[in-house]
């Protein structure tokens, strides 16, 4: 017994040693240890020339090549710069590129580069690297999500990346070491901004080979050779990354003020949220309750933006009774959508007055002019009176009555899919009279399959665009589209849809998008709901963070107070 | 003895293998693959990743190459995060071990210290006191503990003191450990001291007690040298699959504390159809799981010789 009792101990005794001291620590920015809650309500924290700010998570795609979410593009943006950039109106300006000209036709564009400018691994960047990064980019081997979307434009691109034609014939090239051209099959007015997306940054080749070409290039911080306003110098997986400013780059004097930025990856709000009230981030985003309890206590850097989606019901219209127009209106009527902003979203996210929200330029360039121009398409006038006789009447015509329409809404697991559709099953009851409402929560993958398979009657979904541009969003909804799972098709509004991609006029372009969105939005196969804004906070020494639709955080222009 | 071990390693191999199969069969069954998401790619650009992962092939084959791999070490690389997964359980694991273990102690001597006082001071302040702990301990979720504790040691202490006592997240400062090591313990510290409680008192009224207690020893005597070193053997019992509960049940914790370790990988590769680290995680908690278990078994043939003797007989 003795012995057995020995063995026991000893192993405790091990375990707790290996427990103690088998591990490698988190290793924290040395300022965010020792801030006190003195001076101001929300200091933040002490490192009078770093901020750290809240990722919420590891960003899983770091090369610029295949990368599709906004969280790693959050990193990205600060240490790669694009022959373009984003300034802080979402204008695109020059970034790598020191001019640019664009012919006539619209469908060549040619820049100069800066000269001087280098690669954090000393090598110059040339046309070379803009070559070798698009050509990467088509490659079929890289397999990227936004190879399909970004080939429509690049004449040959689609034939490249499909592997039907070698991908030296799509359209860039490089006359000088300074010079780019790029080749477009039909004239694009947001083709400057898109320039400043990742898919179209330069990859310097020595650098993609030393750090493993496709497999390893961007899965760790020394993986990657990048020229944006800072270096990422530190990656540790699922806890933090840390950017120092690079102080070669060419606008050094004038933006990246702040010398290095902490991204921690958070995931829970409520931490975050602690973290914050003790100094531990200078900026957290916000839930809609959160935004109100920091009111409260009288937080002054309280901040929203228009993240860019558009939240809205896709109605499936193969189903019986779905397949009438009216009786799609009258379910989007049916809404009380002042009701759903306070008691749900709790921001001031706006009703959907259209499809294209608010945050899109316009051909005039101007945000907000397209939506403006459309009008008010949606009737979210809370007359259910209306919206009832609408319904009743649309049904009719199918020879059909409101106990008939039976409607499963599909929604995605997790409280806050349960609260919205547990809020629209009993509007739909309440004001439409309709008592056949049930909601199918599904996880994720089991949804986009039923989706895929015209398996609900509505989903609740949200979209968010790819560029600065109408197009972006109403093209979804084109026949057979990837991402319409509606089932809806018409002949006109593909028309439409079509004509947009030859157009060179800006105008005249403008319209056509225009008379998409109105035919779109009165067949409704979609019910346009809200336009979302996401609220944040940041401590009291962080002024000038960017955060729009196209730039989800930016902090190339921010400063420490 | 030798047998018995050889026995249970062989079982232990086994089970892992099952589990292996089990998970990877299972994980294909379920709708959608890796390369579904919000936006619709293309196909060619799809049927490129499928080709890319294997996961062209029929699942039969998947699972033999999946396997062959295996045995060279080698779980894949995430779909998700491009990584190999045996750097992403390097990376991320010690951290939940770390987590679970200074939690298992914690609860374990906790446990047992307060099931001793609760049994030994029987039907006084001390037992009601201690199995209050252990009711609360038993039916409060380990994210309410840690939300509460993070909330008022937190936040409400930094805000009154004006001083960083224990930091929201981070896993570098003893003081950072701290925390959420408790927020995890709390539930087996409960269930434990639960368990000695009942052990002691069963060993208080064995007739080697009573004649100890004959003899004229000290209580503190009979306790340390007689009660405990018996009342302990159920805990012995139980630390293998309390060993199991912490380090899977660690996720919430890790969520709430920001710590970098794998209990978000082990669940959030499900939702994202990672089938690599799917499969690569759950066969690495299973592998070790087994090998706690492994432990337990071959401790009790150490302590109970009846326990081999029965092996030998078949």
């Amino acid at each position: 017994m003795k012995k057995a009792l020995a063995l026991v101990l000893a192993l405790a005794l091990a375990l707790s040693l290996v427990a103690c001291g088998g591990s490698t620590p988190a290793s924290t920015a040395s300022g965010s240890t020792s801030a006190t809650a003195t001076g101001g309500l929300y200091p933040g924290t002490a490192d009078p020339e770093g901020i750290t700010v809240n990722l919420a998570s590891e960003p899983p795609e770091m090369n610029p090549l295949t990368t599709t979410d906004s969280t790693s593009m959050n990193v990205l943006r600060h240490i790669y710069q694009g022959m373009m950039y984003l300034d802080a109106q979402d204008n695109a300006v020059p970034g790598v590129a020191e001019s640019y000209e664009v012919s006539e036709d619209g469908l060549t564009y040619t820049f100069k580069l800066k000269e001087g400018l280098t690669w954090s691994n000393g090598e110059p960047v040339t046309s070379a690297d803009f070559v070798f990064g698009l050509r990467t980019f088509f490659t079929p081997e890289t397999a990227g999500d936004y190879q399909s979307t970004w080939a429509t434009l690049i004449t040959g691109a689609e034939a490249a990346f499909k592997g039907e034609a070698p991908v030296e014939d799509i359209g860039i090239e490089a006359p000088d070491e300074y010079t780019v051209v790029y080749h477009l099959n039909h004239p694009a007015p947001y083709f400057l901004s898109v320039l400043a997306f990742p898919s179209f940054f330069p990859i310097n080749e020595k650098g993609w080979n030393d750090c493993g070409g496709l497999d390893g290039y961007g899965t760790e911080a020394d993986k990657m050779v990048t020229n944006g306003a800072y270096n990422i110098t530190e990656w540790q997986h699922q806890d933090h990354i840390t950017l120092t400013k690079n102080d070669s780059y060419w606008n050094a004097a004038e933006e990246a003020a702040i010398k290095t930025i902490k991204f921690v990856m958070i995931d829970d709000t409520n931490t975050a949220l602690n973290g914050f009230m003790t100094g531990e981030y200078d900026m957290i985003g916000l839930s809609g309750q959160q935004k109100k309890d920091l009111e409260a206590e009288g937080a002054a850097k309280l901040y929203q933006y228009a993240d860019g989606s558009v939240w809205y019901f896709e109605y499936n219209v193969t189903q019986p009774g779905l397949n009438n127009a009216k009786v799609r209106q009258a379910l989007t009527m049916g809404i009380d959508i002042p009701s759903f902003m306070d008691n749900i979203v709790m921001n001031d996210s706006k009703a959907a007055n259209a499809f294209t929200p608010d945050c899109v330029k316009g051909a005039d360039g101007v945000t907000g002019s397209f939506n403006a121009a459309a009008g008010d398409l949606i009737d979210h006038s809370s007359d259910f009176e209306a919206a009832k006789a609408l319904l009743e009447e649309g049904l009719a015509e199918e020879g059909m009555t409101v106990d008939d329409l039976e409607i499963s809404i599909l929604t995605d697991t997790g409280d806050t899919a349960a609260k919205n559709c547990a809020f629209f099953q009993e509007q739909w009851k309440t004001n439409l009279g309709l008592t056949n409402v049930t909601v199918d929560q599904q996880e994720f993958q089991s949804r986009l399959d039923k989706m895929s398979n015209h398996d609900f009657s509505v989903v609740y979904a949200g979209w968010s665009c790819d560029y600065n541009d109408p197009n972006s969003y109403l093209d979804l909804w084109v026949t057979g589209g990837g991402n319409n799972h509606t089932g809806w098709s018409n002949a006109e509004y593909d028309q439409y849809i079509a004509d947009v991609a030859k157009e060179a006029d800006p105008q005249a372009r403008e319209e056509l998008l225009l008379s998409a969105e109105k035919l779109l939005c009165q067949e409704q196969p979609i019910g346009p709901i809200y336009y979302r804004y996401r609220d944040y906070a940041t401590s009291d020494k962080l002024d000038g963070v960017v955060r729009s639709a196209f730039q989800d955080m930016c902090f190339l222009f921010a400063t420490i107070v | 003895m030798a047998r018995y071990v050889l026995k249970r390693i062989g079982y232990s191999l086994l089970t892992i293998l099952v589990l292996a199969a089990l998970t990877f069969f299972m994980m294909h069954l379920l709708p959608g693959d890796p390369f579904v998401g919000t936006k619709a790619i293309d196909e060619s650009t799809k049927a490129m990743l499928m080709a890319k992962y294997g996961l062209d092939k029929p699942v039969w084959q998947q699972f033999l190459t999946y396997m062959a791999n295996i045995f060279k070490g080698d779980l894949g690389v995430s779909t998700q995060y491009k990584r190999p997964v045996t750097t992403i359980i390097a990376e991320s694991f010690p951290y939940s071990f770390e987590l679970g273990m200074r939690a298992l102690i914690f609860a374990a001597v906790m446990g047992v210290l307060l099931g001793i006082v609760a049994a030994v001071k029987r039907g006084t302040a001390w037992d009601t006191g201690s199995m209050l702990v252990a009711m609360i301990g038993v039916s409060v979720p380990s994210f309410i503990v840690g939300a509460l504790l993070q909330y008022f040691l937190g936040v409400k202490l930094f805000q009154w003191t004006g001083q960083r006592i224990f930091p929201i997240t981070g896993w570098d400062t003893e003081m950072s450990k701290l925390l959420p090591s408790f927020a995890l313990s709390f539930g087996t510290l409960a269930s434990l001291s639960r368990l000695m409680r009942s052990s002691t008192l069963d060993v208080l009224s064995s007739d080697y007690v009573k004649t100890a207690k004959a003899k004229g020893l000290s209580q503190g005597k009979i306790i340390w040298r007689h009660v405990v070193r018996n009342a302990i053997m159920p805990i012995v019992t139980v630390l293998g699959p309390q060993a199991a509960a912490i380090l899977t049940g660690a996720f919430v914790v890790e969520k709430i504390f920001g710590i970098p370790g794998m209990g978000r990988f082990f669940v959030n590769s499900i939702s994202s159809r990672d089938y690599t680290l799917i499969a690569g995680t759950t066969l690495f908690y299973g592998a070790f799981l087994v090998l706690a278990n492994l432990v337990v078994d071959l401790l009790y043939g150490v302590i109970d010789p009846r326990i081999r003797l029965a092996g030998r007989k078949e």
